[in-house]
């Protein structure tokens, strides 16, 4: 079974994303709000989850310094990024992140990526 | 000596002289007109001699004069200066000839004769005149500036030369209050410019590109001025003074920072919607999408959900143009000899990405590499928003639409010939579905932001756009845009 973390300040999307991916079989293995949370939680998981779903625009951390950080730690770690916001694509790729899809994502494009992710990475 | 070898000489030294050379009896007439007298008046010695100098060579409004100190002269009356009369010369030309005068009298005391050596000085007069009026007509210009113009001296002592009258309206404070002050200029900088101007009266040299100071106006209002100025060495280069003009810029100021603020509103607010509502999107489209997935959802019901879905697609679409358009706005411009087959076949790509469930099919006679323009990286953008507009509003399922290109007859521009076969554009909606706002006001439908970005791109390029109808004479066969791109240069 598919692992997710996700990380995202919206309360909301992680109601949503949980139960979509709950609904497609995958298992949802860890939440925070912000980036300090992420990394603070990431460290206490194992096994590693298969892929992170990480927000940019988040309090007390943001998203790419999350993801440095998440990567620092395992180096295997398989980041999504997930913003609205489309100019921190560089930054998020520079930092770390295998993939980037601006909100709003359809399901259909969002799986796909954590597909390729798994497959070819 | 004889006296006839005298008289000799002495008519040799007036006829060589580099003078007017006159002589006048008691009754004013004319007994001696050397030959530079014959060449100033044009008048020749037997033409003038025994003839009265007032009558013949004094302009009629100046005779009553002459004749009052040439009175004065004859009984012995010096004047206090070399007097200064005018001639006309037999052409009618006035002439200035300023005179020395030596008076010869006989042996009972009587004047019998009065020489004048006199020299033209119409030359100088005329220079002087010159300079007066060209300093009056600079003096006029300087009074009625409305910018502040100033000599300010350096050496041997600092003071100001010379403060227009403008220096009240900017400052409040009068020019006499400048000349009896010359501190003055200081006091009344802000003090966080002080430093600059301070740094000018250390070394006025260093001053002389535009420099913005702000200044306290007498009533306590800060105002922005903008200082040119440029030094004034003497003769052997050391510097005496400066000299400038001083403008006052305070409402241009104001209107960039009005422009800054708003910009910076309108980017808060760009930023604002891309981000958050693209959260809220999301939020409303994952929902939708668990609903769709949701084997117990209504069947009958996933119509509507479909259609509330494409709604937040649409909305999603409508904050991108925003971006876009924002992005169009503030970039600087760079424009640079770009190849128009890539950018467009990229375009193409897109479009027919954009629309799975139709068959779109677009031709276009550009080869790579056969037509170069002056462009920037929205050359994309630009096809992308029209051929995606000719695709949406072609409403059936096989969408055709044909690109020509051509250069224009001058060679200076290339022409891009985009032809769908759409609704097409009545001519009452072809003048205006280039601007949003104005479509905005008088209710044209359905051009979005995509036409308005295509304008504002094409300005930076100094490009342009017309739309006709695809078949001339019936607009309901579907639209003609016709692109002009200014040709790349090599």
């Amino acid at each position: 079974m598919v692992s997710i973390f996700i990380v995202d300040d919206d309360e909301n999307l992680h109601q949503v994303y949980r139960s979509f991916f709950t609904m497609k079989g995958f298992s949802v293995v860890g939440s925070a709000f912000d980036g300090a949370e992420a990394v603070e939680l990431f460290i206490t998981l194992n096994p590693k989850p298969d892929i992170l779903l990480m927000d940019f625009r988040m309090p007390i951390k943001d998203g790419v310094t999350a993801t440095k950080e998440i990567r620092g730690i395992d180096p295997a770690s398989k980041i999504i990024f997930l913003s609205a916001d489309e100019t921190a694509r560089e930054q998020a790729l520079a930092a770390g992140a295998l993939s980037f899809l601006v909100k709003p994502v359809k399901f259909v494009h969002l799986l796909q990526a954590i597909d390729t992710l798994l497959t070819k990475h | 000596m004889s006296e006839q070898d005298h008289q000799d000489k002495f008519q040799r030294l007036v006829e060589a002289a580099d003078v007017l050379i006159i002589g006048l009896d008691a009754r004013g007439r004319v007994t001696l007109f050397n030959q530079k007298s014959e060449e100033v008046t044009g008048y020749s010695r037997d033409e003038v001699l025994g003839k009265s100098v007032f009558t013949l060579l004094i302009p009629t409004e100046e005779r009553k004069e002459a004749r009052q100190r040439f009175k004065k002269l004859l009984v012995g009356e010096k004047p206090k200066f070399a007097p200064l009369t005018s001639w006309m010369t037999k052409s009618g030309v006035q002439r200035f000839i300023r005179w020395k005068t030596a008076l010869f009298t006989d042996t009972d005391g009587q004047i019998r004769e009065i020489y004048s050596l006199g020299i033209d000085i119409t030359k100088q007069r005329e220079a002087e005149e010159k300079l007066r009026k060209n300093e009056e007509r600079f003096r006029v210009l300087a009074e009625n500036a409305q910018d502040v113009i100033y000599l300010y001296s350096i050496m041997p002592e600092r003071k100001f030369e010379y403060v227009s009258p403008a220096v009240t309206r900017v400052t409040g404070y009068t020019p006499e209050e400048f000349y009896d002050d010359p501190d003055l200029v200081v006091k009344i900088v802000y003090p966080e410019d002080l430093p600059i101007l301070q740094g000018a009266l250390q070394d006025p040299a260093s001053f002389t590109g535009p420099s913005e100071i702000r200044w306290i106006r007498k009533d306590g209002d800060v105002i922005w001025t903008e200082q040119q100025s440029s030094v004034v060495p003497d003769a052997q280069r050391n510097l005496i003074a400066v000299q400038g003009v001083v403008r006052d810029i305070t409402e241009r100021k104001q209107v960039i920072d009005e422009m800054e603020r708003a910009r910076n509103l309108a980017e808060f607010l760009v930023d604002l919607m891309a981000h958050d509502l693209n959260n809220i999107n999301q939020g409303i489209m994952s929902a939708m999408e668990i609903l769709q997935h949701d084997s117990s959802f209504p069947e009958p019901l996933q119509g509507r959900l479909n259609d509330a879905l494409s709604q937040v697609e649409r909305s999603a679409n409508l904050i991108d143009n925003v971006k876009r358009f924002q992005r169009v706005d503030i970039e600087p411009v760079t424009l640079r000899r770009i190849d128009v087959y890539p950018p467009l076949q990229s375009a193409i790509e897109a479009v027919e990405r954009n629309f799975p469930a139709k068959s779109i099919l677009i031709t276009n006679n550009i080869h790579e590499r056969q037509y170069y323009v002056t462009a920037d990286q929205f050359l994309s953008e630009l096809f992308f928003n029209i051929l995606h507009n000719a695709a949406k509003y072609d409403r059936s399922e096989r969408v055709t639409i044909d690109v020509r290109a051509d250069l224009t007859s001058d060679e200076r521009f290339l022409r891009v010939n985009i032809m769908d076969h759409g609704p097409g554009i009545s001519d009452e909606e072809k003048a205006r579905i280039f601007s949003r706002m104005t479509s905005r006001k008088t209710g044209v439908k359905g051009s979005g932001m995509g036409l308005t970005l295509v304008g504002q791109i094409l300005h930076r390029y100094g490009g342009n756009i017309v739309v006709a109808d695809r078949v001339d004479g019936d607009y309901t066969q579907g639209a003609s845009f016709v692109i002009l791109l200014p040709k790349g240069e090599v």
